[in-house]
């Protein structure tokens, strides 16, 4: 792997990681996600530290580069979380419309039995 | 004493077009019980309807066209009504034909009776109805039922699809549903009606926004359907 790569994902993997922890010592995030966050960049530093490692599997699994394997497995992450998020928001969604509907049908309820007493 | 049959009138920006259209239900048509939902309206909407008393239920949020039915429905169910029909706030929907859709229900003992446009008359050619024919063959295909009019937002509910409609996710008004509960083995009928033109403010349907609505219908009822759950 080239040593300017190497050096850009530590860097940037570190940078990640303090601003992270930055967000969750500001209570904007909760610890099941941070925890994602943070093996996200401990995965990156760890493969800019041991390229060898890498090498070796990208020869493995037939891949002429280490850099694309790099590639790939951020790609794949990135996916995974996408759909993982992709699923959160839906259900989210279910969520806060479960909760208007409710809140709104006992108004309504409240209300038509307040009609019926001053009737 | 409460009504049969519950009127489901989802308003969004309405302020327009809400006291026309409850003003001429309460006037004509008062053995029939309503519910107004306001969907998080920008507008002076449930402030009309507080105003004049009307029944009302009041989203602080805006949830699109599925969740003000959705509520409507959850309301339906808590009071144990046997019918519960969607009634456009807009004023599309003519009120002389809720009585028929309600006979049509009970006597064909249907657990939807739609309010076609399409039963005797001829289907016109236009962009709109084009879209109609699509989404009418997709269900054709997929369920082998004939539905004239799939895109009719005037249905009435029988008590089992309302407690299903109710509480499900995924049971929003639209034609996929149709075609889903279809499958399930809901029984369908179509009742001749005839719809105003809209005489004030914005549709929900702009017609851009038609585009993707087509796409969405069609996956939806020709690839989705098939890895949903029954019920």
């Amino acid at each position: 792997m080239p040593i300017i790569l190497r050096i850009m994902l530590i860097v940037g993997s570190l940078a990640t990681g303090i601003y992270i922890r930055g967000k969750l010592r500001k209570s904007q995030m909760q610890i099941e996600d941070v925890i994602f966050w943070l093996f996200f960049a401990a995965a990156l530093i760890f493969m800019s530290v041991f390229p060898e490692l890498i090498v070796w599997f990208a020869e493995l699994i037939g891949i002429d580069s280490a850099v694309n394997f790099v590639f790939l497995c951020v790609i794949f992450l990135m996916l995974i979380r996408c759909f993982s998020l992709s699923v959160k928001v839906s259900t989210l969604e279910v969520k806060l419309k479960e909760l208007t509907e409710r809140l709104s049908v006992k108004d309504a309820l409240i209300q038509d039995e307040e009609r019926k007493e001053s009737e | 004493m409460q009504s049969k049959l519950l009127l489901i009138i989802p308003a969004y920006n309405e302020q327009e077009n809400i006291e026309r259209v409850v003003e001429e239900l309460k006037a004509k048509y008062p053995q029939f019980d309503y519910i107004v939902v306001n969907d998080g309206s920008k507008d002076n909407t449930a402030e009309i309807c507080r105003a004049k008393g009307y029944h009302l239920m009041d989203y602080p949020i805006n949830l699109g066209l599925a969740g003000a039915f959705q509520g409507g429905m959850k309301y339906a169910e808590k009071k144990d009504y046997a019918y519960a029909m969607q009634y456009d706030g807009d004023g599309q929907h003519d009120p002389k034909y809720i009585e028929e859709l309600l006979e049509a229900a009970e006597t064909s003992q249907s657990d939807i009776v739609i309010g076609s446009r399409f039963v005797t008359d001829k289907k016109p050619w236009t962009a709109r109805m084009i879209g109609s024919r699509i989404i009418s063959g997709c269900i054709r295909v997929t369920t082998g039922k004939k539905i004239c009019d799939p895109t009719s937002g005037m249905r009435v509910f029988s008590r089992s699809m309302i407690k299903v409609l109710a509480k499900q996710v995924n049971y929003g008004p639209e034609p996929d549903t149709l075609a889903f509960l279809l499958r399930c083995g809901a029984k369908v009928t179509e009742h001749q009606v005839s719809m105003k033109e809209r005489i004030a403010g914005e549709s929900y349907l702009k017609f851009w926004s038609s585009v993707k609505y087509m796409a969405r219908m069609c996956l939806s009822i020709l690839i989705v359907q098939w890895f949903r759950k029954r019920v």
